[in-house]
């Protein structure tokens, strides 16, 4: 699939994806400026599995800032996209405290998933990918790795409350 | 992939887990898929956390200890093993309930043959060297007890109670050789009976009158009382005919006390009336003689004692 086309299918469900978080107009403008970033700092980016996590990294710094700035004007109404500054992508203070918050959420809640669910997460975040914990855990197929995953992903999940992080969806007054 | 499976590869976004094909898949599928889409934007925050590799080791450590892998559980060689193993036991438990249950079954046989009341054999039946027992109202017809313990005699002199002695002592365990003075084991009379026409030519047994008229079996060794009525109990084992002879005391020479046609595994009582009695202390001495004619022959003490019939001298003992 060509740069242009998978740009094209990213803006449209970079636009799906905010419209459920934010005003129609803002959703609209969100995407553009998610585009505009990746054509302009990441031009030479054009592999699909490159592509897709940045953009999403992009949409998510933008709306994590929409809600933040919204929150110190004490308000949730329309923002004007010139008010809107062009992220940068290392993290600042604001950024790093939600990380630390979410991190000590994140530790809470693995100590109370199950025996097999430790196992598997540990064996994640150590690197290794699916095939290798297959192995690793004796499963008869990589599809009962994928399952036992998706279960894992999902107790995790309700021990965080239903979400990895808390609030970061903007109300669509 | 189907959309199902593509889904459960969102558990490795975040954590970077994905192969470069799952990745692919994953990312192309998002891209036609809003829901899809959505939920792996959703996971972005946590994949941005996981970027850090110091948050990565602060989880590892909420993790705990690592499991150990049981490689060796999944090597053929030892689920062999365990399978040969378990095998063993069962084998072994086996054979160690069906021991027990063998001695269990010996044990209840000596339960049943230990019952205890002395006074099933009438006082009359009772040997002349042990106390008598307390004369009861009502006697067992037919289940008399051997006396147990001390009230059991030494062997007897005579052959035929020897055999029988002999018999139950093997039955119940105990030396086949008698030892004088040493009481027998308790022991069904039935069994004891049983035990002792095994090795004679006419199994039989003597059955004594009690109080209330009816026939019990006794020992063979018994030494009865003047008065005493007897009779015998014949268990031919073959059609034909039973001859009961009796010395006489006054001529020497033996009388036809009764005869009786059996059938196949037919008992008969002999005398069919009245008994052998005595009102004198004396030493009857009875001759059972068996056939296999079908008609009554003229058979004599002297042929069957010439060995030509199977026969057995008896002796009952009146004091």
């Amino acid at each position: 699939m060509e740069r242009e086309q998978v740009l094209l299918k990213l803006r449209e469900r970079i636009v799906a994806f905010a419209a459920s978080r934010v005003q129609g107009d803002i959703a609209e403008d969100l995407a553009q400026e998610v585009l505009i970033l990746l054509h302009e700092k990441y031009r030479h980016v054009d592999r699909l599995e490159e592509l897709l996590p940045l953009a999403l990294q992009i949409a998510r710094f933008k709306i994590m800032s929409l809600r933040r700035k919204s929150q110190r004007h004490g308000e949730y109404t329309q923002v004007s996209v010139t008010d809107i500054q062009l992220p940068d992508l290392d993290a600042d203070t604001a950024t790093l405290v939600e990380r630390k918050l979410m991190l000590e959420r994140l530790t809470r809640a693995v100590g109370q998933l199950g025996g097999r669910c430790r196992e598997l997460l540990r064996l994640k975040l150590q690197g290794k990918n699916f095939g290798e914990i297959q192995e690793r855990m004796g499963a008869r197929s990589i599809n009962t790795v994928y399952t036992w995953d998706y279960r894992c992903r999902q107790q995790l999940l309700d021990l965080m409350g239903g979400g990895w992080e808390p609030g970061w969806e903007l109300d669509k007054k | 992939m189907s959309r199902e499976e593509i889904q459960k590869l969102l558990g490795g976004y975040a954590t970077d887990t994905l192969s470069e094909a799952e990745r692919s898949a994953l990312f192309a599928a998002a891209l036609e898929d809003q829901e899809l889409f959505d939920a792996l934007a959703k996971e972005q925050a946590l994949r941005d956390v996981l970027q850090d590799p110091a948050a990565r080791h602060q989880l590892i450590a909420a993790l705990g200890p690592a499991r150990q892998p049981l490689r060796w559980l999944r090597q053929p060689a030892v689920w062999a093993m365990a399978g040969s193993l378990a095998g063993l036991l069962i084998v072994a438990a086996l054979v160690v309930r069906q021991a027990r249950q063998a001695a269990r079954r010996e044990v209840i046989v000596a339960d049943a043959i230990t019952q205890p009341p002395p006074a099933a054999v009438p006082p009359s039946a009772v040997p002349l060297n042990a106390a008598k027992p307390p004369v009861v109202a009502h006697q067992p017809k037919r289940l008399a007890q051997l006396p147990a313990g001390r009230g059991m005699p030494a062997p007897a002199p005579s052959a035929h109670a020897a055999e029988a002695r002999r018999q139950v002592a093997i039955t119940a365990g105990q030396s086949p050789v008698p030892q004088a003075g040493r009481p027998m084991q308790p022991m069904s009379l039935a069994k004891a009976k049983a035990s002792a026409r095994a090795g004679l030519a006419v199994p039989y047994t003597l059955l004594l009158k009690d109080a209330d008229g009816a026939y019990s079996p006794v020992p063979a060794d018994t030494v009865f009382h003047t008065g005493d009525s007897v009779r015998l109990q014949v268990e031919p084992g073959a059609p034909g005919y039973v001859y009961l002879f009796q010395r006489d005391a006054a001529t020497a020479g033996w009388k036809l006390v009764t005869n009786q046609r059996v059938e196949n595994a037919q008992r008969c009582v002999l005398p069919g009336t009245g008994g052998i009695e005595s009102d004198v202390p004396a030493q009857l001495e009875l001759l059972l003689v068996r056939t296999r004619q079908q008609q009554p022959a003229p058979v004599t003490p002297e042929t069957a004692e010439a060995g030509a019939l199977p026969s057995v001298r008896i002796t009952l003992e009146f004091r």
